[in-house]
C-alpha cells in the first residue's frame, strides 16, 4: 500500500495540496464511467460518441490526499474539428486562461479499438505531462478473442498501464495508486518520427512562438504542430505577431521540397502505432470477420428497413406510453382525489381549504399524474442511447437530413430533444460546421420535449377516443406518435429555412463512428430514469407548486361574496319549485354558472379575457388563455392551471377529474369548448411555441449573443400563431365533424 | 494470380473507394488531401497502406477499418483511391 508517507521525500515535497487529474481519450471509451467510479458522481454515460460536452470535475480522497478529477469530452485528435474537442485541447495545452495546468493525465484507451485510440494517446503523451494509461473495455476485447496485453503496452508507451472495467469497479483502486505515483514524473518522448524536414520547420516555428509566449517546451511543440500542419486550425496563437506569415512561409518551403506536410503527422504516428500493435494484441480471429453488431447492422442500417424499423420502434414507444402507464396514472389520480377529500372533510370551509384542495393538491396532482408516462419515455430514450442504437439512427437519417441542409450528426440532438431541449442544444457542440450547428440549435426547441408530454396526454386522454386500430395500437397512441413526427418535421423544415437563407453554406462531410451494440447496463438505465423522475417530481413540488399558489390567488381573488348570496337564493328558489332529476340538473347548472362568474371576475379571469380576442380565432377561450399565459413559466403548468381554473369556486367538496372537466366544459351558449379540433390545436401550439426560459438562456450561452435567442423566440411565436390559426380556420370549414 | 490478369489489375488500381461494393476488401493507395474531411479520416486511421472492408456501399458508406466501424459520405469516399484485395465476388486479385 502506498500512502503519502511512503513516498520518497523529494516527491512528497512536490505534491500539491489538491492533485488535479484530467481524464482524456477518444469518444465513447468509458471516460465518464471511469469518472463516476472514481468520484462516486453520476454524470451521464451512454453508448455513443459525444455524450460528454463540457468539462466536469469531481473530488475523491485517497491515502489522505485530495484528488480532483476532470472529465473531458472525447476527442479523436488534439487538432480539434468541433467545440467539444476544442475544450479538451484547451485544457491539455493550458489554454484555459487562469486555470492551472493538470498534474496528471489519465488517457483512456479502448482495447477494442487500439489503433485509433493510440493516435490521440500519442498526441497527449507527447505533451510530456505525467501520464497514466487506463486500458478500458479489455473485457469486451477478450470476449471477442483479441485481448490487449497491458504489460507489453506499458513497455511501448513508457507509462503505467492499468486495466480497468469501470462498470464493475475493476482496477479502480489500482488506478488511484498509480495516479498518485505518477505525480511529478514527466514521461519520455515516444520514438515516432514526423520526418526531418517537418520537424525542422516545427522547431523553427516553436522558437518563434516561444519568443512571444513562453511555454513549456513540449507544449510549445504541440502548438507549433497544430499551427503548421492543421489547415482547419482554430488556434488563436496564429495571431501572434509574425506567426501567420511564418507558417505560410514554412508551408511553402515544405511544399517546394516535395514534403507531404499535411499527411506527415498521421503517417508518422500510425507507422509507429502499427509496430506497437503487432506485439500487444493477440488476434485469434481472422481480420474483418463480421462481429455480432455487424450482423444486427445488416438490418438496422438498411436504408429502407432501417427507417421502417425506426418508425415501428417509435410507434411502439408512444403506444406503450398510453397502455403501460394507464394503471399507474389511475393510482396517482386516486391518491390525489383521496387526499383532496381528506383535507376537505377535516377542515372548515373557507379560502385556506380551497387553496389546499383546489390550488395545491389538485394542481400539483394534475401534473404528477403524468410521472409514469415521463418515466416510460425516459426509459425508452436511455435504452436507445445505451444500446448503441442512436448512432445507427443518425446513420440511417443522414441522407434525409441532407435534404434539410443538415447531417446525421444533427439527428442525435433532435432525438435527445424528446427528453429536454437544454442538453440537446448543448450536444450540438459535436457538430463541426458553425452554420449547420446554428441551424440545428434553432430547430431543436421544436422537437417535442418531455415537458410537453403532460399537455399532449391531457388533451389526447380527454378528447381523442381510444379506438383500437390494429395489433394493440389505438388512435390515442397514433395521435401521440403524430405529435412527435409533426415536431420533427417542423424542426427539419425550420432548419432548412435557416440553411437556405441566413445560414447558407456548403455541406460538411459526414463522418461518424458506430460503436458496438452493448447490453444497456441496468445501473445506467436506472440511474438515468431515476434522475429524470426525481427532477420531474422536484419541479412539480417547487416551481409548479409556487406558480400554482400564485395562480390560485389570482384566480380566487377578488372574491365577491355577494355572488355566493345571489346563487344561494337562486338555489333556494329552485329547491322550492323543482324536484328529482330536474332539481339535480338545475343545481349543477347553477354551480358551474357561479364558478364561471367568479373566475371571470378574478385577476386571472381578467387577464384571460384581455388576450381572448387574440386567441379566439385559434379556437381558444379565455380560460384556455389563462393556461397559455401561465405555461410560459413552464409548459407543464398548463395542466395544473387548467385544474385550478376548472375547480376554483367549485361549490361542492370533491374536485372533478380534470379530464372530465375538460370534456364537459361549455361556452356561455351551451356549446362545448373542447372539440378534437381544439385539442389538436392546443397540441400544435405547444409543439411550436417557445415557452421555456431555460432554452432561451442556453441558446444565449451557446451562441454568445442575444441575437439568436431573440430570433428563436420571434420565429417560434409567429410560427405557432399562424399555424394554429390556419389549422383551426381550415378545420372548422372542412372538418365540421371534428369541431 | 495468373500473369495475364496483371493488366486488369493495373486498371483496377485507380478505383475510388466510392465505387466499391459491399463486401470488398481494399487497400488504400492514395487520399486527396485537398478534400475537406480527409484529415479527420486520416486521424481515424483511414490512410495510405491501410486495408479496409466495405460493409455497406450505400450512402453513407460503412467501413470496417482496423476494429472501428466508420460511416462516411460517398462524396468523401471518392477522394480515396484503393486497390482491390478481395472483391465481393470472391476472387483474390493481390
Ligand atoms: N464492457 C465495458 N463497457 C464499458 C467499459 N467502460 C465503459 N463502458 C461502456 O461504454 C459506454 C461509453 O461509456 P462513457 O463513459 O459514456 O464513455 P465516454 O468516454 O465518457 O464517452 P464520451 O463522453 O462520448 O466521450 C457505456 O455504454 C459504458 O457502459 C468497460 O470497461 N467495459
Ligand atoms: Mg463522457
Amino acid at each position: 500500500m502506498l500512502t503519502s508517507q511512503d513516498l520518497p521525500d523529494q516527491q512528497k515535497g512536490t505534491l500539491p495540496r489538491t492533485i488535479r487529474v484530467a481524464l482524456v481519450g477518444n469518444p465513447n471509451t468509458g471516460k465518464t464511467t471511469l469518472f463516476n467510479a472514481l468520484t462516486g458522481l453520476k454524470q451521464k454515460v451512454a453508448n455513443y460518441p459525444g455524450v460528454t460536452v463540457e468539462r466536469k470535475s469531481g473530488i475523491f480522497s485517497f491515502e489522505g490526499l485530495q484528488i480532483e478529477v476532470i472529465d473531458l469530452p472525447g476527442a479523436y485528435s488534439l487538432r480539434p474539428t468541433n467545440d467539444v474537442e476544442r475544450i479538451t485541447r484547451d485544457v491539455l495545452l493550458g489554454m484555459m486562461g487562469s486555470e492551472q495546468p493538470v498534474d496528471v493525465v489519465v488517457v483512456c484507451l479502448d482495447a477494442g479499438n487500439l489503433e485509433r485510440n493510440l493516435y490521440f494517446a500519442t498526441q497527449v503523451l507527447d505533451l510530456g505531462l505525467p501520464g497514466v494509461v487506463a486500458l478500458t473495455m479489455n473485457d469486451e476485447a477478450a470476449s471477442m478473442g483479441q485481448p490487449v496485453d497491458p504489460v507489453v503496452l506499458e513497455q511501448h508507451l513508457g507509462r503505467p498501464v492499468v486495466e480497468t472495467v469501470a462498470p464493475t469497479y475493476k482496477g479502480i483502486t489500482e488506478l488511484k495508486k498509480v495516479i498518485l505515483q505518477a505525480v511529478g514524473r514527466e514521461g519520455e518522448d515516444l520514438p515516432w518520427s514526423i520526418g526531418e524536414k517537418v520537424l525542422h520547420a516545427i522547431e523553427h516555428l516553436a522558437a518563434e512562438i516561444g519568443k512571444h509566449k513562453p511555454m513549456e517546451r513540449r507544449i510549445l511543440r504541440q502548438v507549433s504542430v497544430e499551427l503548421l500542419l492543421d489547415r482547419r486550425g482554430t488556434n488563436r496563437m496564429i495571431d501572434l505577431p509574425g506567426i501567420r506569415e511564418l507558417v505560410g512561409k514554412l508551408r511553402a518551403e515544405l511544399e517546394w521540397a516535395g514534403v507531404k506536410w499535411v499527411e506527415s503527422e498521421s503517417i508518422g504516428r500510425y507507422a509507429w502505432i502499427k509496430s506497437v500493435i503487432e506485439t500487444t494484441r493477440v488476434r485469434s480471429e481472422e481480420k474483418f470477420k463480421p462481429s455480432r453488431s455487424d450482423k444486427v447492422d445488416r438490418v438496422l442500417t438498411h436504408p429502407v428497413f432501417g427507417l421502417a424499423i425506426f418508425l415501428v420502434v417509435m410507434a411502439v414507444v408512444f403506444q406503450s406510453i398510453y397502455t403501460w402507464a394507464g394503471p399507474f396514472m389511475d393510482m396517482i389520480d386516486g391518491l390525489t382525489a383521496a387526499s383532496a377529500s381528506a383535507v376537505a372533510s377535516s377542515m372548515p370551509s373557507g379560502p385556506l381549504r380551497d387553496l389546499l384542495t383546489d390550488g395545491i393538491i389538485s394542481g400539483v396532482g394534475a401534473v404528477l399524474i403524468f410521472l409514469p408516462q415521463i418515466i416510460l419515455l425516459f426509459l425508452f430514450i436511455v435504452l436507445m442511447e445505451d444500446s448503441g442504437y442512436l448512432s445507427r439512427a443518425a446513420f440511417v437519417m443522414n441522407r434525409h437530413m441532407r435534404r434539410f441542409g443538415l447531417t446525421g450528426h444533427a439527428f442525435i440532438p433532435m432525438l435527445s430533444g424528446f427528453a429536454c431541449a437544454i442538453p440537446a442544444i448543448m450536444s450540438t457542440r459535436n457538430i463541426s460546421d458553425p452554420r449547420t450547428r446554428l441551424a440545428t440549435i434553432m430547430a431543436v426547441p421544436l422537437t417535442s420535449c418531455s415537458a410537453r408530454l403532460p399537455v399532449y396526454a391531457l388533451m389526447i386522454g380527454a378528447l381523442i377516443p381510444a379506438t383500437p386500430l390494429f395489433a394493440g395500437f389505438t388512435t390515442q397512441g397514433f395521435v401521440l406518435l403524430g405529435a412527435y413526427i409533426f415536431s420533427i418535421c417542423a424542426a427539419l423544415l425550420v432548419a432548412r429555412a435557416f440553411r437556405m437563407t441566413v445560414l447558407k453554406g456548403r455541406q460538411q462531410p459526414f463522418i461518424i463512428e458506430l460503436p458496438p451494440y452493448r447490453v444497456p447496463s441496468w445501473k445506467t438505465v436506472l440511474n438515468s430514469v431515476w434522475e429524470r423522475g426525481r427532477m420531474f417530481v422536484t419541479q412539480a413540488g417547487t416551481i409548479i407548486l409556487a406558480i400554482n399558489i400564485i395562480l390560485w390567488f389570482i384566480a380566487y381573488f377578488p372574491h365577491d361574496n355577494s355572488l355566493q348570496a345571489k346563487y344561494d337564493s337562486q338555489r333556494g328558489a329552485a329547491q322550492a319549485s323543482l324536484s328529482g332529476d330536474e332539481l339535480e340538473l338545475r343545481l349543477e347548472e347553477l354551480d358551474s354558472l357561479q364558478s364561471g362568474e367568479m373566475l371571470r371576475g378574478s385577476i386571472a379571469g381578467k387577464l384571460g379575457q384581455v388576450i381572448e380576442p387574440v386567441i379566439e380565432p385559434l379556437g381558444f377561450d379565455w380560460k384556455i388563455g389563462i393556461g397559455l399565459l401561465a405555461s410560459f413559466a413552464a409548459r407543464e403548468v398548463f395542466v395544473s392551471t387548467m385544474a385550478i381554473v376548472y375547480n376554483v369556486g367549485e361549490a361542492d367538496e370533491t374536485s372533478v377529474s380534470l379530464m372530465d372537466a375538460i370534456r364537459n366544459e361549455k361556452h356561455a351558449d351551451g356549446q362545448r369548448v373542447y372539440s378534437p379540433l381544439v385539442a389538436l390545436n392546443i397540441i400544435i401550439f405547444f409543439i411550436l411555441a417557445c415557452q421555456c426560459m431555460g432554452t432561451v438562456a442556453v441558446v444565449k450561452r451557446e451562441t454568445n449573443s442575444w441575437k439568436w435567442p431573440l430570433v428563436m423566440v420571434g420565429y417560434m411565436t409567429a410560427l405557432a400563431y399562424v399555424t394554429c390559426l390556419v389549422f383551426y380556420q381550415l378545420g372548422i370549414r372542412f372538418f365540421p365533424g371534428l369541431a | 494470380m495468373r500473369l495475364d490478369t496483371l493488366s486488369f489489375h493495373v486498371v483496377e488500381s485507380v478505383m475510388k473507394l466510392s465505387e466499391c461494393r459491399s463486401g470488398d476488401i481494399v487497400l488504400i493507395t492514395e487520399i486527396d488531401s485537398h478534400v475537406s474531411g480527409t484529415l479527420r479520416l486520416r486521424e481515424l486511421g483511414v490512410l495510405e497502406g491501410v486495408d479496409l472492408k466495405v460493409i455497406k456501399s450505400s450512402n453513407p458508406m460503412l467501413l470496417h477499418v482496423n476494429e472501428s466501424r466508420i460511416a462516411l459520405d460517398r462524396e468523401l469516399a471518392a477522394a480515396i483511391s484503393v486497390n482491390y484485395m478481395v472483391s465481393a465476388s470472391g476472387n483474390q486479385t493481390c
